[in-house]
C-alpha cells in the first residue's frame, strides 16, 4: 500500500498550489518524497504512512515518529547516502542502510509539527497591531495554519502584550487560545481570540488547511468522490475580515452553513465578514463530480485535473 | 582461545540490548498513538461543543452559543483563572522529546549491534592469522632441519674437501633461511599488531557509546528512562574488554612462539664450533632488532592509546 499510497499522493501535491495562508505546499511534496525514499531505504526504522481514515492523512503520531528520525539524521556526521554496500542482511548494513534514511530525510526542511510566530505591524498610541501565525499538523494530520491580526492595548493596566523595540511577546492567553483552537472554524477561532482579554480586538482571522486527502482507497471523507482508484486533496481556506464586502462560500466540502455561523458570532464581531475558499486537486473523474457538486451548491471552487495513475 | 567461551555471551548482552530498545519505542509509539485518539476526541468533542450541546448530528451553531462561549470564557478569565492554561502543547513537547530520546536510543542498539559484528570478523580474522603462523613457523622448522642435516652430510668429507668455502656456503645458507624465520615472524607480528589496533579503536568506540548512552539515559523521562540500557551497554563493554585482553594474549602468544622458535635455533647443537658461533651472531642480531623494534612500536602505541602496560585502560 505504502508504495501505491506515496505515489498518488505525490502527484497531487505535485499539482497542489498553495499561497503564504497555508503551511508551505513544496516543503511538504519535498519532505513526503524524502519519506517515500527513506522508507523504502529502511523500513524498519522509517515508519510507513499509517493513515487516518478521517482524514487520509498520516496522523501526528507518524510525522513526529518520521521527524524524530529526520533529527537523528541530522546529528550524524556526513556520509554517503545512496552508495554501494547498502544490501545485506548484517547489522552493519541494516545500519548503514538506516543512517543513509536518516540523511535522505535531513536534507530537506522539517516539516511544522508546531511553529508560532508574532509580528508587531505597528503601534499607534497605546495600541498594537500584532499579527499572530501558528502552523501545526493536527492530531488527525491536516497541516493547519491559522493566522491572526489582532489590535492590543500595550500600556495599560489590562495589557495582553508588551512592545519592545519591534520584538513582541505575546502572553500566554493569546499563544494558548492558537494552540487550542486550531482546529475550530476562523469565526469561533475569532470569538476565543476576542474573550482572550477585554483590551483585544480581532481585525481578521485567517485559516488555511492543507487536506483531508483520498488516494489509493484510503481516506473515507472523500472516498465517495475519489473512488478507489482515484484521488482528490483538499485545500479550504477560511478568512474574517473587514474588507470582505460581504459572506461568501466557495467551498464544497464544508460541512456547516456559512451564513448561520456568521450569525452565530457576538455583536462586536458582526462588522467582519466571512470568505471561504476550497483549492481541489482531483483525479479526472473525480474532478467531475467535485464540479457537478459545486454547481449545484452555486460554488465557484477551483479544481486543478491531474492524470488517473497510469 | 577463551573467545569461543565469551562471544555467544557477547552477543546475547547486545541482542538484549537491541531487543530492549525495541520494546520501549514499541510502547511510547502506542502511548504517542493513545494521545492522539484523545486528542481527536477532545477535537470532536470540542466541535460539537460549538454546534450546540444537542450533540454531534447538529450541523448548524445555534445563534448566541459562540457569544455564550465568549462570555464564559471573559468570566473565567475576570475570576483569574488564566484560559491559556491547558496542557496539549506540553504533552506534544513531551512526547516529542520521548520519540527523540527513543529514536537515538534504538540507533545506539544499531551501532552496538554493527560493533558486535565487526569484532566478530576481526576475531575470525584473528584465528585465521594465528592458524597462517603456526603454520609458517612449522615450516621454518622443517627448513631448518634440513639445513642441519645437510650441514651435517657436508661435514663428514671434509678433510677431502675445502672446508673454508663448505662452511662459507653452509652459513650463507643458514643465514638466508634465519633471515627469512625472521621477517615473516616480523610479518605477522605487525598483522597481529593491526588487529590489535582496530579492536582498540572498537574499544574506544564502545567507551564513547556507553557514556553517549549514560548521557542519554540521564536525559530520559521516567517512563522513557532506559536504566536497563545502560546496565546491558556496561556488561556488554565489560565483555569487550574481556575480548580485547584475549586478543592481546593473541599477540603474547605470538610473541613467544617467535622466542621459542629463535632459543630452539639457538640450542640445535652443531658439530662445527664455527658455525654455532656465527649462528649465535645471527639469532642474537634478529632478535636484538626485533625485541628493539617491538618496544618502540609497543611503546608508541600505548603512549597514543593510553593503553597501560596490561592493556588495562589507563
Amino acid at each position: 500500500m505504502s508504495e501505491a499510497w506515496f505515489a498518488a499522493s505525490l502527484r497531487l501535491l505535485d499539482a497542489a498550489r498553495g499561497n503564504d495562508r497555508f503551511v508551505k505546499v513544496r516543503a511538504l511534496r519535498q519532505f513526503w518524497s524524502a519519506w517515500q525514499r527513506a522508507a523504502r531505504l529502511s523500513p524498519e526504522t522509517v515508519p510507513p504512512p499509517l493513515v487516518d481514515e478521517s482524514t487520509g492523512m498520516p496522523p501526528w503520531s507518524t510525522w513526529a515518529e518520521v521527524l524524530a528520525e529526520q533529527r537523528l539524521g541530522a546529528t550524524l556526521p556526513p556520509g554517503d547516502v545512496d552508495a554501494a554496500g547498502l544490501a545485506g542482511d548484517g547489522a552493519r548494513a541494516r545500519l548503514r542502510r538506516r543512517e543513509a534514511a536518516a540523511r535522505l530525510l535531513a536534507a530537506v526542511p522539517p516539516l511544522p509539527l508546531e511553529t508560532g510566530r508574532v509580528e508587531v505591524r505597528r503601534v499607534e498610541g497605546r495600541r498594537a497591531l500584532v499579527t499572530l501565525t501558528l502552523d501545526r499538523i493536527g492530531a488527525a494530520g491536516l497541516f493547519v495554519r491559522v493566522g491572526a491580526d489582532v489590535s492590543v492595548v500595550v500600556d495599560g493596566a489590562a495589557r495582553s502584550i508588551m512592545v519592545d523595540d519591534d520584538r513582541a511577546r505575546v502572553a500566554a492567553p493569546l499563544v494558548a487560545v492558537l494552540e487550542r483552537s486550531a482546529a475550530l472554524p476562523a469565526p469561533a477561532l475569532a470569538v476565543q481570540l476576542a474573550a482572550s482579554g477585554d483590551d483585544v480586538v480581532v481585525e481578521r482571522v485567517t485559516r488555511g488547511v492543507v487536506g483531508p486527502l483520498s488516494v489509493a482507497g484510503r481516506g473515507r471523507a472523500l472516498q465517495d468522490l475519489a473512488g478507489d482508484d482515484g484521488g482528490v486533496l483538499v485545500m479550504s481556506f477560511e478568512e474574517l475580515h473587514a474588507e470582505i464586502a460581504d459572506n461568501a462560500d466557495n467551498d464544497v466540502f464544508a460541512g456547516d452553513d456559512l451564513q448561520t455561523l456568521w450569525q452565530a458570532l457576538p455583536t462586536s464581531l458582526r462588522g467582519l465578514k466571512v470568505f471561504r475558499d476550497a483549492r481541489v486537486v482531483a483525479t479526472p473523474t473525480a474532478a467531475e463530480r467535485i464540479r457537478s457538486l459545486a454547481a449545484r451548491r452555486r460554488m465557484k471552487t477551483v479544481v486543478t485535473v491531474v492524470d488517473d495513475p497510469g | 582461545m577463551t573467545e569461543d567461551a565469551s562471544l555467544p555471551t557477547t552477543h546475547q548482552g547486545v541482542d538484549a540490548v537491541v531487543d530492549e530498545a525495541r520494546r520501549r519505542q514499541d510502547a511510547l509509539v502506542a502511548q504517542v498513538r493513545a494521545l492522539a485518539a484523545d486528542r481527536r476526541a477532545l477535537d470532536e468533542r470540542l466541535k460539537d461543543l460549538t454546534r450546540g450541546e444537542s450533540g454531534a448530528d447538529a450541523d448548524v451553531a445555534p445563534p448566541g452559543l459562540l457569544a455564550s462561549l465568549g462570555r464564559r470564557l471573559r468570566r473565567r478569565r475576570r475570576d483569574g483563572r488564566r484560559p491559556g492554561a491547558h496542557g496539549e502543547a506540553a504533552l506534544r513537547a513531551r512526547v516529542e522529546a520521548a520519540l527523540q530520546e527513543t529514536k537515538k536510543a534504538s540507533w545506539l542498539a544499531d551501532r552496538f549491534a554493527a560493533l558486535r559484528q565487526e569484532l566478530d570478523d576481526e576475531v575470525r580474522a584473528l584465528h585465521a592469522l594465528s592458524g597462517r603462523a603456526g603454520a609458517a613457523i612449522t615450516t621454518v622448522n622443517q627448513a631448518l632441519v634440513a639445513a642441519r642435516v645437510v650441514v651435517a652430510d657436508e661435514a663428514a668429507p671434509a678433510a677431502a674437501r675445502d672446508e673454508a668455502s663448505r662452511q662459507r656456503g653452509a652459513a650463507e645458507r643458514q643465514e638466508r633461511v634465519l633471515a627469512s624465520l625472521v621477517e615473516r615472524i616480523a610479518v605477522l607480528l605487525a598483522s597481529a599488531r593491526g588487529v590489535i589496533e582496530v579492536v582498540d579503536a572498537l574499544h574506544d568506540d564502545v567507551d564513547a557509546f556507553a557514556r553517549a548512552a549514560a548521557t542519554l539515559t540521564e536525559g530520559l523521562s521516567a517512563r522513557a528512562r532506559a536504566v536497563g540500557v545502560a546496565e546491558d551497554a556496561r556488561a556488554v563493554l565489560a565483555e569487550l574488554e574481556g575480548a580485547l585482553a584475549s586478543l592481546g594474549g593473541t599477540l603474547d602468544e605470538a610473541s613467544i612462539f617467535a622466542t621459542a622458535v629463535s632459543e630452539r635455533i639457538a640450542a640445535t647443537p652443531s658439530s662445527d664450533p664455527a658455525f654455532q658461533q656465527s649462528l649465535d651472531t645471527l639469532v642474537k642480531g634478529a632478535l636484538a632488532r626485533r625485541a628493539a623494534t617491538s618496544a618502540v612500536e609497543r611503546a608508541a602505541a600505548l603512549d597514543t592509546a593510553g593503553v597501560g602496560p596490561t592493556g588495562a585502560r589507563r
